[in-house]
């Protein structure tokens, strides 16, 4: 029988239990790495180092884990945290400048791979669009949920998911008719 | 009418991108991520435990030994005693307080780690 995500974190609290986080990390992994793989750009080495802090921080405040959203929006929240300091300390634009506004009306567009692409018109949002599309739609939360992970009002997620489609929209046309057959 | 052909078109187009970027969720398999991580989790209590119990114990023993040879042994009681019955700022010897406080910082700091203040804020404050 599986354990639940709450049996898991039952354990690991009471009996330090190191193989039932490893659990909860094994179940989780692939959401939190690649949100945030969304919110670097696409930064493989970055965003699995960044998850790595996630789970470590979450292991050490797993206390404060109080069961009143779901597991993976705890996790979510953190990694957000994470993210923002790592933003902090390296200015997205340094990371994203070379093609930040790189024209997405070329001729060598057809060439390009779709996963370049929307990682590409993904860095050209802002971290909180980003956040709120990737959380939104990639993560599947919902506009509230995506609201308690970036602490911030629900009028203001629904903003940036509307400014974020607007831009992405624009930057990726080429794409619609190639991503719908 | 041409005003609710723009809004379908722009409601398609919106439909188009939420398809898309929902479908952009691949599965990211583990590839040793989780035992990664395990391996870099703080080690279990019971480990921590005996190490405090290194710590402290030394600490104790060194102390008692310190006590014995230590030749400020009467001024260290000199200056206590004169902490205990101070009675204005000015009687308060430095020296013993600085002590004193440097002794509890250690525990204070593990205590923290032990009991989460917050929740014990927070139930005080709940039960008032």
């Amino acid at each position: 029988m599986e354990l639940s995500d709450s049996d898991l974190i039952a354990r690991v609290l009471l009996k330090d239990d190191h193989h039932a986080f490893g659990e909860l990390v094994k179940r989780h992994q692939s959401a939190v790495r690649g949100a945030l793989r969304k919110l670097t750009g696409g930064d493989e080495v970055l965003s699995d180092e960044l998850a790595q802090e996630t789970f470590l921080r979450a292991y050490r405040s797993l206390r404060t884990y109080r069961g009143a959203a779901k597991f993976s929006t705890w996790l979510y929240r953190i990694a957000y945290n994470v993210f923002q300091t790592q933003a902090r300390r390296v200015r997205p634009h340094e990371l994203f400048e070379e093609d930040r506004h790189a024209p997405a009306q070329q001729p060598q567009i057809e060439a390009v791979d779709w996963q370049h692409d929307l990682e590409s018109a993904l860095r050209g949002l802002t971290d909180h669009e980003r956040a709120a599309i990737t959380l939104c739609y990639t993560s599947g939360l919902t506009q509230e949920e995506a609201a308690r992970v970036l602490q911030c009002p629900l009028g203001t997620v629904k903003t940036n998911i509307l400014t974020a489609k607007e831009k992405l929209r624009r930057y990726l046309l080429p794409w619609k008719d190639r991503r719908l057959t | 009418m041409e005003g609710s052909k723009t809004d379908m078109s722009e409601q398609n187009e919106n439909d188009w991108l939420e398809e898309v970027l929902r479908q952009d969720a691949p599965y990211i398999p583990d590839a040793g991520f989780s035992a990664r991580v395990v391996a870099t989790l703080p080690q279990t209590r019971k480990l921590r435990w005996a190490r405090l119990l290194i710590i402290n114990g030394a600490g104790v023993i060194g102390g008692l030994i310190a006590w014995y040879v230590a030749p400020l042994k009467g001024w260290l009681i000199g200056s206590v005693t004169q902490l205990l019955y101070a009675r204005s700022l000015a009687d308060v010897p430095l020296v013993p307080v600085v002590l004193i406080v440097l002794c509890l910082w250690p525990f204070a700091r593990w205590l923290r780690t032990v009991v989460d203040w917050r929740s014990v804020l927070r139930g005080l404050i709940g039960r008032q």
